[in-house]
């Protein structure tokens, strides 16, 4: 029992009658919070696997549900037609890709200039304002991206000669995107940047590097697990985000789209299509893209913890 | 590693050179989702009903939109976009609508019917009723809707219709309803069906709930599919059942309504919309927009020759 929390409590000392149901109330909350996640989990999972089992009649077409059409289809035609969700898969994985690239030099070069280079009083200026875009709401992201980035990504892609459909396409959303995920990556690099030993950056200085050859040598390695965590929560983010992705992306219905100015479709814009008016396999069927999207989160996390710890051994822990 | 930071950097090459060029431009087809019931009035009036509810029918790279506001401002944002909206939100949406088979889209030329993309708001009712009371309120609904009270109503709210010198005031007939003059504050009425006559709905229970005894009215609207299912179909004993139900299209022959239960409330028009720049056509036919949304015709230069 040597927890750190209770060791506070000095040996011998009694719990009184209000120690110790207070100590139940934080074990009910506890089981309620952590069993919502079961929940959730168990609820997902019996939706999403349901829709494969049942047999539906709609107007006057008795159909089942292929999990093989619904795993590798690209393309959404709506039930019973086949759709799948292969090409969403790739889209959504593509966009969020591209999102990261985006935002991640954005990121570093800003925790860098707010943790190392900025006047203090600047810095947590700057660091505050960054943290705020984690504040506003994705539809809001979704109306911004809709009036003025896509606006701007159509004329870029005129001013190459190429064709977009009024800026609705992969890179808007990829855009809009990194904008979302730049808080919590800038702060999360901030935050590990800060916490470098001051030692480092004048052991590094002393043996002659510059200062750029130390912030890029020294600072960002050191830096390396926050910034992989930054990462990881930023790519669950970007996978996961539906309303302002929806907005811009122009939801089509087949693909994979590897076009920067073409329209695209995601995992979540395709689930959000439609949804109030969706009735039957239509709407069922929503609950296993959901399934396959949690899949897809769990496996990009897992994937990126692995990178983090190959690359922990390879370079050692600092 | 390496390696993989290079497999980064060439991503953004790859994507750029996978861009379509510009030229003779391509026609950018907007088309609302599967559940859209503007969506089922639009392939119907120009003869592509397996479009409905199929994309595998429609031209490679349509984009869905979400509703009809989504619609207005995707075409306002492309130059090369062509959609469909409702007549009733035409005139303040800045996109361009254009006309049908020759036919100027307007509010006097759907009523002379000449224009002819066109969809009815119908209504169906249940054929039996477990309270005598609710078919009684029901019938009295009805009744209403003939009258010059919910006519204006119906086309304050952008419903088309004309409304006659000889249609009568509920006051006219309201001595025909007896249930009218009874306390209804215990009888609750199911509507539901369509959501694009919901707010229409909403506002005519409004208006009438007072004239009826307060029945109270809950209003459950998921789609024009529902409409006979809850009333008249295979949902008419479960608990979503409704007592009145509306579609924004005709029922169709595999809803096999007892005589008597439906009827017509008012006309929405659908209008084929362009960007306000494009200024390469002003009329469209049936037969070009089928062309279109299959995917025959994929270029403005094969539509304007």
């Amino acid at each position: 029992m040597e927890r750190i929390g209770q060791v506070a409590f000095r040996k011998g000392q009694k719990r009184t009658a209000l120690d110790q149901a207070a100590s139940f109330a934080y074990l009910f909350t506890a089981v309620i919070a952590a069993s919502s996640l079961v929940l959730i989990a168990v609820f997902l999972l019996v939706k999403g696997l349901e829709p494969f089992f049942k047999t539906y009649t709609e107007n006057g077409v008795t159909f089942q549900v292929s999990f093989w059409n619904f795993l590798f289809a690209m393309h959404w035609y709506s039930l019973p037609k086949e759709s799948g969700i292969l090409y969403l898969t790739i889209n959504t994985l593509y966009v969020s890709l591209l999102a990261t690239l985006i935002a991640l030099p954005l990121s570093i070069y800003t925790a860098l200039f707010i943790s190392k280079i900025a006047p203090k009083p600047f810095g947590e200026i700057l660091a505050f304002a960054i943290e705020l875009l984690a504040a506003i709401p994705s539809v809001v992201y979704g109306l911004f991206g809709r009036e003025i980035i896509c606006p701007m990504v159509d004329a870029l892609a005129q001013g190459l000669g190429l064709m977009s459909k009024g800026g609705l396409s992969s890179l808007s959303a990829a855009i809009v995107l990194a904008l979302m995920i730049l808080p919590i990556l800038t702060s999360l690099s901030v935050n590990a940047m800060k916490n470098v030993p001051a030692s480092y950056l004048s052991s590094s200085l002393a043996l002659g590097a510059s200062r750029t050859e130390t912030y890029f040598k020294v600072i960002i390695p050191a830096s390396r697990n926050g910034i992989f965590a930054g990462l990881i929560l930023g790519l669950g983010r970007a996978l996961g985000e539906a309303t302002a992705v929806s907005s811009v992306i122009g939801n089509a219905g087949s693909g994979p789209t590897f076009d920067l100015f073409g329209t695209s479709a995601t995992l979540t814009s395709n689930m959000l299509l439609g949804y109030s008016e969706a009735v039957g396999a239509n709407a069922e069927i929503r609950f296993s893209i959901g399934l396959a999207l949690i899949l897809l989160i769990i496996g990009v996390d897992l994937l990126l913890s692995l990178v983090q710890k190959r690359m922990a051994k390879k370079y050692g822990q600092d | 590693m390496k390696k993989f930071e290079k497999m980064m950097l060439l991503l953004p090459l790859a994507a750029l050179a996978a861009c379509a060029k510009t030229g003779d431009p391509s026609i950018s087809v907007y088309t609302r989702d599967t559940t859209s019931g503007t969506r089922d009035g639009f392939m119907t009036a120009i003869g592509y009903s397996a479009a409905k509810t199929d994309n595998s029918k429609l031209a490679t790279g349509y984009i869905q939109v979400a509703s009809n506001g989504d619609m207005i401002s995707s075409i306002k944002n492309d130059a090369n976009g062509i959609g469909y909206i409702s007549l009733s939100t035409l005139a303040t949406s800045g996109v361009s609508g254009l006309s049908y088979e020759g036919v100027k889209p307007s509010e006097a030329t759907v009523l002379d019917g000449t224009y002819k993309m066109t969809r009815n708001f119908n209504y169906i009712v249940r054929a039996s009723y477990a309270d005598e009371k609710v078919g009684q309120i029901v019938e009295a609904y009805r009744a209403f809707l003939t009258t010059s009270d919910a006519k204006a109503t119906m086309k304050q709210l952008g419903g088309i219709l004309t409304i006659a010198a000889s249609d009568p005031t509920w006051a006219d007939i309201k001595a025909n309803y007896a249930i009218a003059a009874a306390d209804n504050k215990a009888i609750t009425i199911h509507f539901g069906g369509s959501t694009s006559v919901e707010e229409m709905a909403k506002a005519l229970s409004k208006e009438f709930a007072p004239l009826c005894g307060n029945f109270v009215a809950e209003h459950n609207h998921t789609g024009s599919g529902d409409a006979y299912k809850r009333t008249q179909g295979s949902d008419k004993d479960s608990s979503s059942a409704l007592d009145i139900a509306y579609a924004s299209r005709e029922f169709s022959s595999s809803e096999a309504f007892a005589t008597g239960t439906t009827g017509k409330m008012c006309t929405d028009a659908i209008v084929a919309s362009v960007n306000a720049n494009n200024q390469k056509i002003s009329n469209i036919t049936a037969a070009q927009l089928r062309d279109i949304y299959s995917g025959t015709i994929t270029k403005w230069s094969e539509l304007v020759k």
